[in-house]
């Protein structure tokens, strides 16, 4: 275990210092789950394999770096025999996206927790007639939730009268108030 | 004539002309502007450029020229008044308003008209469906892929329109990163923060999966900022001030308590579970117990395959153990029952002996360590008792020691008895010396502090005061603005239906009052034709009268001296009331001539004919001077 995670840092090498630091950011943002690192882009450089084996070990120090959280001794001392400058690379990158990281490893833990509310998105309609009512005129909210569950969003359309969206706002209102109760 | 000078100058400012807002009549236009709004009123009505500056040239020939041109112009157009250079030049009131009333008439009726009377916000809206509705249903269908994102230019007269929904997306944020932190310069970003906004960081447009979501992501991270802004200072405001705490202090508090509560109920929500899951579990016991219960007991009734098969293997381990036992204990049932019985017999009196003896030597032990616990305390007596004792010893000893040499020993004690009564003494004196001023400062201190708070506590007030009175402020400038854009808004809605509202309404007003004007002309029409009736009548009867008495006094009068006398007085008097009447009526006809004078003299004098005059002197002196210039300049060329 550790050995092929030793393999995967060692061959970093390969790269020079400044394709390395981009590389590392890019890991970390996969890490947050903002964009994605392509393996066409280092297709040259790494097997398929060799390219899994790296991901893997960079972003499981990344985490455990921040969730230990190591100090720079033991950094240094996981990054093994890396030469000294990819090893500063390595430290000024985890102290660069410090906060991000954490926020993440963060998110996170909270999905353990139940379903909630990322986003949210509306249109408005206005129904003019119908095949019975030649004039309607009723506004109607097509409301889509996005409503986080562990690891998945699903989205939740609703559509809603005036009164529904009345009901809703309401019941919100409720919720906002227990939590604002909370936090004071 | 103010309303017509007033419709006059609304529709020449609908048109762009730059007529200054205090100007109500034509009275007050100057030759400048008179020729600007007229050159760009032909403009305007001809719907091309016309070779015609827009302002006044600096040089006489060239506005005499371009008076000229402006009048041509007016000409063509089809004026059938008189017109000329003067007209703009040398401007009196009535032509200039027959001139403008003339453009104005003859101005591109769209511009002029206004827009249909204002309607209710939803009837717009109704009506604005309608008419895209019946747009859409009327042009043809378009194959989605001729379309750029929906989005098509075309109807009648052709406009951009979204069409479809297809290309519709949701409204979908995703977090952005930015740099922060850079807006204070005099706090230094960390060089591995700087080297990665400078070179790693993607840009915002970059950051999101799809690049439609990078508006949204924008608008709702800058809204997420400032709703949290506005919470925190209304907790700022409402809480903070209150616990006098630095804004860190207040919010490492807070983060403590929230912290501390959440902890708390997860501890508890732990325990519950905990709680519900050991419950759970003996109730699953009890279930699996239950279920083998039922196993066993309910062997006979049907079941599957399985089941069958089971129960066949255990028949045969029963059978199996059966023979084992068999096998191995020869002796009766009974034998073995009652050795069991004594054997358990044994034990259980082998065991009550062992829980009594285990009882007596608990008791011993209590009764060791109670006795221990005496001694421990009966050493601690003793040592106390030793130390004193000691102590005594020592006290007697030097007593003793100093006995032999008794008065002077007493007399050294007295001494240092004195003398560190002494001291004491002093060193009372010397604490309160030390203690008056400190205590002085002490209460001066207190008193200080007690200022300050009250002080602090005041200004804390002020502060809540001035944030009260800040928010107000900004709510009322809102609210200003706000009626500042409704009213706005109102007032131009307002002008445009007021313009042809009050137009109407005005022209009603003067259509009934020349009725009015008619009616009453009619009356006196009737009236001096019935006068002119009766004169006639009376002019008749006269003559009849008079003719009536001329003979028959005529016929006296050759018989009678006296009566011829009469005869005489008649005929003169016939003749002066003639003249009298001639005169009656000569008067009058003078005094409408000079009426008619006076309107004419009233009509030249709006002329400006003086003003004028003495412009158009000035106007040829410049000419003239012009004229010798160019003179000049000819001659020195050749």
């Amino acid at each position: 275990m550790a050995n092929y995670k030793e393999e995967g840092l060692q061959s970093l090498k390969k790269l020079d210092v400044k394709a390395v630091t981009k590389l590392l950011h890019g890991l970390v943002d996969n890490v947050c789950k903002r964009g994605h690192l392509h393996y066409q882009d280092y297709d040259q450089t790494w097997s398929l394999e060799e390219w899994f084996d790296l991901v893997e070990a960079v972003e499981g120090l990344i985490k455990a770096a921040i969730r230990e959280p190591l100090n720079k001794d033991q950094i240094y001392q996981r990054l093994g025999s890396l030469p000294q400058e990819y090893q500063s690379v390595f430290m000024e990158v985890i102290n660069a996206r410090r906060s991000d990281i954490h926020q993440q490893l963060v998110t996170d833990t909270n999905l353990i927790s139940k379903s909630t509310l990322k986003d949210f998105d509306w249109q408005i309609k206005l129904a003019m007639a119908s095949d019975k009512l030649s004039s309607i005129q009723e506004p109607l909210l097509n409301l889509d939730l996005d409503v986080q569950n562990e690891a998945t969003t699903e989205i939740h359309s609703l559509e809603l009268t005036r009164e529904d969206l009345k009901n809703l706002i309401s019941s919100l209102e409720g919720a906002n108030r227990a939590v604002q109760q909370w936090k004071t | 004539m103010e309303e017509v000078d007033k419709i006059i100058i609304v529709s020449l400012r609908t048109i762009g002309c730059d007529i200054e807002d205090e100007i109500a009549s034509l009275k007050e236009f100057s030759t400048e502007l008179i020729v600007s709004s007229a050159v760009q009123c032909i403009k305007t009505i001809l719907k091309q450029d016309v070779d015609l500056p827009n302002t006044l040239p600096g040089g006489m020939s060239a506005r005499f020229r371009m008076g000229t041109g402006l009048a041509n112009y007016i000409q063509e157009l089809g004026y059938k008044g008189e017109i000329g250079y003067q007209t703009f030049l040398y401007s009196n009131e009535s032509e200039i308003r027959k001139v403008f009333m003339f453009l104005v008439d003859r101005l591109p009726k769209d511009t002029v008209e206004t827009t249909e009377e204002p309607m209710g916000s939803s009837a717009l809206l109704q009506r604005a469906i309608a008419s895209t509705v019946l747009r859409q249903m009327n042009s043809p269908w378009i194959s989605p892929n001729l379309k750029k994102d929906s989005i098509t230019w075309r109807g009648k007269p052709p406009m951009w329109q979204r069409e479809g929904s297809c290309a519709m997306c949701n409204y979908h944020a995703s977090k952005m990163k930015f740099p922060s932190g850079t807006g204070d310069l005099t706090k230094k970003v960390p060089k591995e923060l700087k080297s990665y906004y400078c070179e790693c960081l993607p840009y915002i447009t970059n950051q999101t999966r799809n690049h439609k979501d990078t508006a949204p992501s924008i608008l709702e991270e800058i809204a997420s900022e400032i709703s949290a802004q506005l919470e925190w200072e209304n907790e700022w405001n409402s809480q903070g001030l209150a616990s006098r705490l630095s804004e860190q202090e207040y919010k490492a508090k807070k983060r403590q308590r929230i912290q501390k509560r959440l902890a708390e109920t997860l501890r508890q929500d732990f325990k519950r579970s905990q709680e519900a899951s050991s419950s759970r579990s003996a109730q699953d016991l009890q279930q699996v117990l239950d279920k083998m219960g039922s196993r066993t007991s309910a062997g006979k009734t049907k079941g599957s395959r399985f089941t069958h098969t089971e129960q066949l293997v255990f028949a045969k381990d029963e059978v199996v153990s059966q023979i084992g036992t068999e096998a191995e204990k020869p002796h009766t049932e009974e034998e073995l029952q009652k050795k069991r019985e004594e054997e358990v017999l044994g034990l259980k009196e082998e065991l009550e002996s062992l829980s009594s003896k285990l009882d007596q030597l608990d008791l011993e032990v209590k009764k060791y360590s109670a006795g221990v616990k005496q001694m421990e305390e009966e050493i601690t007596t003793q040592t106390r008792q030793n130390v004193e004792k000691e102590e005594n010893y020592k006290v007697k000893k030097r007593t003793l020691d100093l006995l032999p040499d008794a008065e002077n020993n007493i007399a050294k004690l007295q001494g240092i008895v004195d003398s560190s009564a002494q001291k004491l003494v002093t060193l009372a004196n010397q604490w309160e010396k030390h203690r008056v001023p400190l205590i002085e400062q002490y209460r001066e201190l207190k008193e200080l502090n007690s200022k300050k708070e009250s002080e602090a506590e005041k200004k804390l007030e002020e502060i809540k005061v001035f944030r009260q009175k800040m928010k107000e402020v900004a709510d009322d400038a809102r609210s200003k603005e706000e009626m500042l854009k409704h009213l706005n808004a109102e007032y131009n809605s307002m002008n445009k239906d007021e313009k042809r509202s009050g137009y109407t309404k005005r022209m009603m007003e003067i259509m009934s009052s020349i009725k009015k004007q008619r009616a009453g002309i009619d009356k006196v029409l009737t009236d001096t034709k019935s006068i002119q009736k009766e004169i006639n009548s009376l002019s008749g009867k006269l003559d009849r009268t008079f003719t009536v008495t001329d003979e028959l006094i005529f016929r006296d009068a050759k018989r009678d001296e006296s009566v011829k006398k009469a005869y005489r007085y008649l005929a003169a008097l016939h003749e002066s009331c003639e003249q009298l009447v001639q005169t009656v009526a000569d008067t009058g006809v003078i005094m409408r001539e000079i009426r008619e004078l006076e309107d004419q003299i009233e009509n030249e004098s709006k002329n400006k004919v003086l003003s004028n005059l003495e412009k158009i002197t000035s106007d040829y002196q410049q000419m003239k001077k012009e004229n010798q210039s160019m003179v000049e300049k000819i001659k020195h060329k050749s």
